[in-house]
This record gives C-alpha cells, structure tokens and sequence, in this order.
C-alpha cells in the first residue's frame, strides 16, 4: 500500500519534472530571441539619441528600433520599448511617430493592465494634444494620468500631471482651476522635495495671480519660486524667468522703474545671448517696452528692433508678433501713425495666421486706437472675438468641469472598490479567524476525547482486574467452601464415628492371652493416631492463610499457565519473598497483567522459544519484573518497535518506569522492568 | 451407695454409649448409682437443664447443632448456660477440637471441671478423668495441659480482641471484612495488627508470618 502510494507519487512528480523542463526549453529559446532584439533596439535608441547626427538619422535610427520592437512576441517588453521609443520621438518632434508609437504602448499596457505605463501613455498623450493645441483632450490625458499615479500613489508624477492641468487651465484663463490643481500638485511636491517642480508650480502661481491682478500674492509666489531655486543645481535660464515675470508683475502696476530693474537684472546675466537668444530677445523687449511706458524713449526703438531681428531669426511667431505691436506702440507715441498702423495691421495678419488668440486681441485693440477712421470696426471685431473666446473658454471650462465630475464618480467607484475590498478582506479573515477557531475547537474537543478515551481505557483495565480478581475470589471461595465442607465432614462427622468406635472398643472387656490383649491395645493406639491424621488433614483443609497463595500470582500464574500452553512452551514462574502484592497498587499490577501478556504473545509470534521465565522482585521501593525467552532474538536498533513494545513502553511510561531489552540470537530476549511503588499506599491497599 | 444425676450432651449416639459404658465402668469400681440422661442437641440440652432440678455431672460436647433460635451455637454456649443456672454441676468438655483458640476460649468461658480433647482420650484417660472430678480434682487432656504451659512461658499481654483479630487472620478474613466481625474499626485493627508484629517480633509486613507465629506460640 504505502509503497504503491510511493511509486505513483514518484512518477507524477517525474512526468511534472519533464514537461516544466520541455517547457522551460522552448521558453529559452523565445528567450533568447527577445534579449538578442531587445539588445538591439537599445543599440538603435542609443543611435538616435547621438548629437552630433542631423534629425534624419536620429529618426532614421528611431524607426529601425521601432521596426525591431514591432517582432517581438513578449507584451511587456514590447510595451517598454514602444515607451521609449514614443519619448524619443517626441524629442525629435516627430509627432505623429510619437502618437502613433504611444498609442501602440498604450493598448499593450491596458492587455498588460500596467498602471504606471497606462499613466506613463496618458502623459504623453497630454504632452501630445497640447502640443497640438487640443487642450480639451490634453487636459482630459493628463487628468487620466493623474488618476492613474494617484492609483499607484506615485505622488511625484500625479503632481506633475496635476501641473499640466493647471498650465492648459491657465492659458484658458480657468484661473479658479488652476489655482486649485497648482495647490494640490504643491502639497504633492512638498511630500517628494520636488524642488524644480515646486518652482515651476509657484512661478505658475505667480503667473496666475497677476493675472487675476492680485499683484501682491504674484510678487509673493514669485519670491516662493525664488527661494526652491536656491535647492536646483542646474539653474538653466530659470531666475531670469522669474525676475522677468516679476518685472511684468511690476509692469501691470504701472510700477515702470522696479519692473525695468528686475528685466536689466535678468538681461545681465552672464552670456544669456549664448544660452537662449530667445529668452534674451524677450527680455530685451520687455525692458523696451517697459522704458517706453516709462516714458523714456531712449534707444527704445533700437532695441525693439534689436529683439525682433533675433525673433525673426528664430522663427519665434508670437515673440515677432508682440514684438511689433511693441514697435508699433512706440510709433503711436511718436505720432508716426502711419509706420505704427502698417506694423499693427501686420501683427493682426500675423496673429491671425498663427490664430493667436491673445495677440489678435491685443492688436485689434492697438489697431483701434492708431486707425481712428476705422477705430469702431476694429473694436467691434475686438469685441467679438473676445465674446466667441469667452464662450470657447466657458465651453472648455465646462468640459474641465466634466472631465472632473467624471473623475469624482470614477473615485467614488474606487472609493466604493476600495471599501468593497476592505469589507471582503474583513470577511474573509473573520471566516478563517472562524475557521481557526472551529479547528481548534474541534481539535482540542478530539483530544479532550482521546484523554476520555484513555481515561476510560484505564477505567476499562482496572474493571478488568477487578472482575478478574472477583472471578478468582468466587473460584477461590468455591474451592474453600469445598475444603472447608470437607473439613467439617472429616471432623464433625467422621472423626467423631472413628473415636466413638476406638472407645467402645475399649470399653469390650477382651478376654484372651497377653499376645491378643497386646494386639488389641495396639489397633486401638493406632485407631488414636488414624484420628490424629484426620483431624491435621482437617485443620489443613481450613486453614486458609497458610495454605494458599495470595490472589495476585495466582492470577498470573493462571495468565502463564494458559498462555504457554497454548503455545506450547514451558514456563518458569516466581515470585520473590521480597514482593508484597499488598503493598503494590492495582495500577501496576494490572499493568504487569498485561505487561506479561502482550511479551508472551509477542514471544508466542516471533521467538520460536522453548521456555520462558518471568520473574517478580521488589528492591528499594522498585518492583522489577523479569521476562525471559529463549528464542531467536531480534535486532533491537534496526527492527522498528511492534505494536506490542510500544504498548508496553506506553504502559511502562504511564507508571514512570523504566523499560530495557537485550536480545540476541545466542541468548533469546531479555525484558526488563523497574517501576516505583509508592510506599504511601501501604495501608490504604487491602491485604489479600 | 451415692446416686448423681449424669446429662450427656453429644449429638454422635454412638459416643453417648462410651460415656454411658464409662460411667458404669465408674459405678462398679465405686459404688456409685448413676442416673444418666442423654439429649442430642442444644435445644434438647437447654430444655434439660431447665427442667432438672439438680444435675451432678454433665458430659459437653463443643460441635453440637445449634438451637433452632440460633440462641446457642455451639457447646460453649451451652457451658456457659449450664455454669449460670446450675453454679454446683460439675462440666466435663470433651470435643475434638484442638485448636488453641478455641480451647483456650472454652477455659475462659466454661471453665470446665475437666477438659478432654477427644483425640487424647482412651478408656483409662475417660474413667480417670470422671473419677477425677467426681474426686474434686479437674482433669485436663495432655494438648490442654501443653497449651496452660506454652502461656505460662510466653508473657505476652494478648487479649481476646487481639486473639480475635489472629483468629481470623489465620482463617483467611480479609482486612476489609475484619472491622465486621470484630469490634474495632480499621484503623483500630491496624493499630493493633501493628502492636502484636511487635509483640511477636515480625519484620515482615505480610500478616503470613504472624499468623504463623502466633500459631506456634499457641495463641490460635
């Protein structure tokens, strides 16, 4: 049985050993393939990325990495490859490539159900419509993002997606919003020591307010950017921002003279011209215009064109525009209306073309006061087209507020996710709590039962004794009642007949010669000593104590006597003078009964012995018990103990005794047992 | 010629005639008349008694039936019966028992004239011992006399209770049963178990070698 159970578990583990083995073969080669590509896609991305290459062999390389990844089977690694390949190709503004390789990594993340690449697909998709100007869609990506990162609780980037919302809410004059969203990214910000990010989101602040024409919380923020730039290694362009947009600040309070010293300290920068021309040509037109409100008119005009030459050389369009609406200004104030109406109308046409929004506004309403033969016309479309931006905007802040509520209900169903979890989470451990509970109960109830069991096993045993001893003691009255009859009969009746006849014979008066009268005396005397042997059978018969042999080894001398004779052995049975069945408890002798009767057995089975020999003794409050064969003998440390030795070392144990064996094929087997006998019994035992 | 009035108690009729053939043997060497009547029992015994007015000399056995209102077990109680109504009447006990305990009862209790341990006896020992007593001079069998001796050697103090408790030890009575049959409880037994192992010096703490001993010192 066990064996059979053995060999099937052996080959069911084989046949699982052999088909993982099989499996993890053809899983190597896949393997294989996958890291040989994947080298080589990172080959091609490190290509791409080289500057010294023009822009065609950079995407050249781009799309050869692409092609590489589009062959590989495994999800996951396709999905990190499609990712990098979308971000670089969004540095090399091949946006199309970049929508088209995101999208492809988007759909393997959902498959994958990937959080943080499903956050990282939605950024790049923000980044992706606010490059195209859908800032709609762009915010609704950078909102999914955000939830995503939230999900995951990557704080760091659900704050910069949050910061992305607020830039589109800016620039959509959803100030409100982005007031909101900025604070939320800060405390996001704040949690990470994201300092570069803490700048940006307060300069956005900064941006904000000023707009709103709280100036003096714009200075505020402005200064809070300041101090989280002091944390930045690479400063970049940074601090001249912000003096810029402090200056600005200072500019819309007509406060000219701080708004011109914050925009020359920005300008003074050390080579600002080498590190960005663009920020360079801003400034320098900042400062311009800024001394032209002033009412300095000093080499403005040079300046303004200085700054529009560089725009004009970056293709930077809404720096050329506001650039010549500045120039055009400066002309309006120089009473050149003429030179002033050609470079508005010009920014108009331009602004238009770039649909800048902002900048049609703005020179429209230049445009109505220079042209002042067609001042209403021109505030009229000035009028309308801020009305039809107003409703875009409304619209679009609507849409935020859509996109929002939507996102609410989403955490309020992850809310709901969450609490469904925590509630199963609960009742599952309260079950398995139960369940633990309910074994344990059951487990201490089965051995609470066992120790019943046993308990009422003892019972049982000593029962058995008992009945035992009851039966010996109704035999051992029956055999008495027995003797004592015969006792009686010899002596009341018998002896009494025999005496009465010795004297009546003694009392013939025999006549005869000395030789007969000397035979008669003789039969008499010996009739006399008939009746003597009579009465000492008699006594003998009675007398108890002396006689027979207590009850216990009688007991067990009868165990022996049946037990051997079954099996067919001799046996050598004694009792030491030392031991007092009196003085021992029931237990132990019960326990000897079947201490004896489990070794003969075991004798019985597998000696092979001709005689047997058990021995009784009593030493130093030690009862020693002594069960001899003469058999073949077993090898006591391999052969594992039988049911009949364990039952015999359990009893031994029960009674704190000790257990030894010897055994050998020359000399049979030996058993020996020592257990304590307790004194304190003495009197409270029955003699018997 | 002097006449006695003679009660021979015996259940065995056959020993009735020996004492009758005793007494006669008595008469024709004494010039005694004897007037001898025999009963088979207590009860016949007790209701003889009651009914003479004096009797001189009466032949006691010990293992006799026992009245039918178990008033009278034994001989003995007869004895005794016999000492309380009739103080002059001269008691020969002749019994076969010869056990220590029992004789040494009957000596206490009866105190008996002459003492014959059936066994001892023969026909000169038989008309010896009525001559005896009829002389004023008790008569004891030689297992009476050697039981008087061995308790004039030994000066134990052993009192019945104690001789009770050896009794039915010998006889196999069980510890548990003891406090039945003898008056003590069995703490008292045991007290007492005690005091006579070191009475009769034994070390052993089984009752066997106190039985033994005490049987060999004429106690049981």
């Amino acid at each position: 049985m066990f064996l059979n159970n053995l060999i099937s578990k052996l080959i069911t583990s084989l046949i699982f050993i052999l088909f993982i083995f099989s499996c993890t073969i053809k899983n190597d080669s896949s393997k294989k393939r996958t890291t040989i590509q994947s080298s080589n896609i990172t080959a091609y991305l490190d290509s791409s990325k080289i500057k010294t290459l023009n822009i065609t062999a950079k995407k050249h390389y781009l799309k050869k990495a692409y092609k590489q990844t589009i062959g590989i089977l495994n999800d996951s690694i396709k999905k990190y490859h499609l990712l990098k390949i979308s971000s670089q190709a969004k540095k090399l503004k091949d946006l199309p490539f970049f929508k088209s390789t995101n999208d492809e990594a988007y759909i393997l993340s959902k498959k994958l159900n990937d959080t943080l690449s499903i956050a990282k697909s939605h950024w790049n998709n923000g980044l992706y419509f606010s490059k195209k100007e859908a800032l709609d869609s762009s915010f609704y990506h950078y909102h999914q993002a955000h939830n995503y990162y939230r999900l995951v609780k990557h704080e760091n980037n659900s704050g910069k997606m949050l910061y992305g919302m607020a830039i589109i809410q800016s620039r959509l004059e959803d100030f409100i919003g982005c007031e909101i969203n900025i604070v939320k990214a800060i405390s996001k910000f704040r949690k990470t020591e994201n300092h570069k990010s803490l700048f940006m989101c307060y300069s956005l602040l900064g941006v904000i307010y000023k707009e709103i024409g709280d100036y003096e919380n714009a200075i505020k923020n402005h200064n809070k950017a300041l101090s989280h730039l002091v944390h930045l290694n690479n400063k970049k362009t940074y601090l001249e921002g912000v003096y810029n947009n402090i200056a600005i600040t200072y500019q819309k309070q007509n406060n000219y003279k701080v708004a011109i010293t914050y925009l020359k300290k920005a300008l003074n920068t050390d080579r600002l011209y080498d590190k960005s021309p663009h920020k360079y040509a801003t400034f320098k037109d900042n400062l311009a215009y800024a001394r032209l409100l002033n009412g300095d008119t000093l080499n403005v005009k040079e300046d303004l064109l200085t700054s529009l030459k560089i725009r004009i050389s970056l293709d930077d369009k809404a720096g050329i525009i506001i650039n010549k609406l500045h120039l055009a200004e400066y002309y309006l104030k120089m009473k050149d209306t003429i030179k002033s109406l050609s470079l508005a109308k010009n920014a108009n046409i331009l602004a238009i073309n770039t649909s800048n929004n902002r900048d049609i506004l703005a020179s429209l309403l230049l445009l109505s006061d220079i042209d002042t033969h067609n001042s209403i016309l021109h505030y009229k479309k000035y009028i309308q087209l801020n009305k039809k931006l107003q409703y875009k905007e409304r619209d679009l802040r609507n849409k935020f507020a859509r996109i929002r509520f939507e996102t609410d209900e989403y955490k309020e169903d992850a809310d709901k996710e969450n609490s469904e979890k925590i509630l199963i989470a609960v009742i599952s451990t309260t079950i398995i709590i139960i369940l633990l509970l309910l074994y344990f109960v059951r487990y201490q109830r089965g051995k609470n039962r066992e120790l019943a069991l046993e308990s009422e096993q003892q019972r049982a045993n000593e029962n058995i004794y008992n009945l035992l001893l009851q039966q010996q003691a109704k035999l051992e009255e029956g055999r008495l009642n027995e003797r004592h009859r015969i006792s009686e009969e010899l002596h009341d009746g018998l002896l009494g007949k025999i005496f009465a006849t010795r004297m009546r014979l003694d009392f013939l008066d025999i006549e005869g010669n000395t030789v007969i009268q000397d035979k008669y005396q003789l039969y008499l005397s010996e009739l006399q000593d008939i009746e003597k042997e009579m009465r000492v059978i008699s006594h003998e018969l009675k007398n108890e104590l002396l006689s027979s042999k207590t009850d216990y080894t009688q007991i067990v001398q009868h165990l022996i006597t049946e037990q051997t004779t079954i099996a067919g052995f001799k046996y050598v049975f004694n009792v030491d003078d030392t031991v007092h069945w009196s003085l021992i408890t029931d237990l132990v002798k019960i326990n000897c009964y079947r201490v004896i009767q489990e070794a003969i057995q075991n004798i019985t089975k597998y000696a092979q012995a001709t005689t047997i020999s058990i021995h009784f003794s009593v030493n130093k409050n030690t009862l020693q018990l002594l069960i001899k064969d003469n058999g073949v003998g077993f090898d006591t440390t391999k052969s594992k103990k039988g049911i009949g030795l364990k039952n015999i070392a359990a009893r031994i144990k029960k009674l704190k005794g000790t257990f030894a064996l010897t055994s050998s094929a020359e000399e049979g087997t030996l058993l020996t047992i020592r257990i304590p006998i307790n004194e304190l019994n003495i009197y409270n035992s029955t003699s018997n | 010629m002097q006449e006695y009035t003679v009660l021979i108690i015996d259940d065995h009729p056959l020993i009735a005639e020996v004492y009758e053939s005793a007494l006669l043997n008595v008469s024709e060497r004494n010039d005694y008349a004897f007037n001898i009547c025999m009963v088979n029992s207590c009860d016949a015994a007790i209701a003889a008694i009651m009914e003479a007015s004096e009797i001189d000399l009466v032949f006691l056995d010990i293992n006799l039936p026992k009245s039918e209102d178990e008033e009278f077990l034994s001989g003995e109680d007869v004895g005794i019966a016999i000492r309380k109504q009739l103080p002059n009447t001269k008691i020969i006990v002749s019994t076969t028992y010869n056990d220590n305990y029992r004789v040494h009862n009957i000596l206490k209790s009866i105190n008996p004239e002459a003492f014959l341990i059936k066994n001892d006896v023969n026909r000169k020992a038989l008309i010896s011992a009525i001559e005896s007593v009829f002389d004023g001079a008790p008569h004891y069998s030689k297992t009476v006399l050697k039981l008087l001796k061995t308790h004039m050697d030994n000066d134990f103090f052993v009192d019945k209770i104690d001789r009770q408790i050896l009794y039915e030890l010998s006889i196999g009575t069980k510890m548990i049963a003891l406090p039945t049959v003898v008056p003590l409880s069995k703490g008292g037994i045991e007290s007492r178990k005690r005091k006579l192992k070191e009475i009769f010096n034994v070390e052993n703490e089984d009752d066997k070698d106190l039985v033994q001993l005490a049987k060999d010192k004429g106690f049981i």
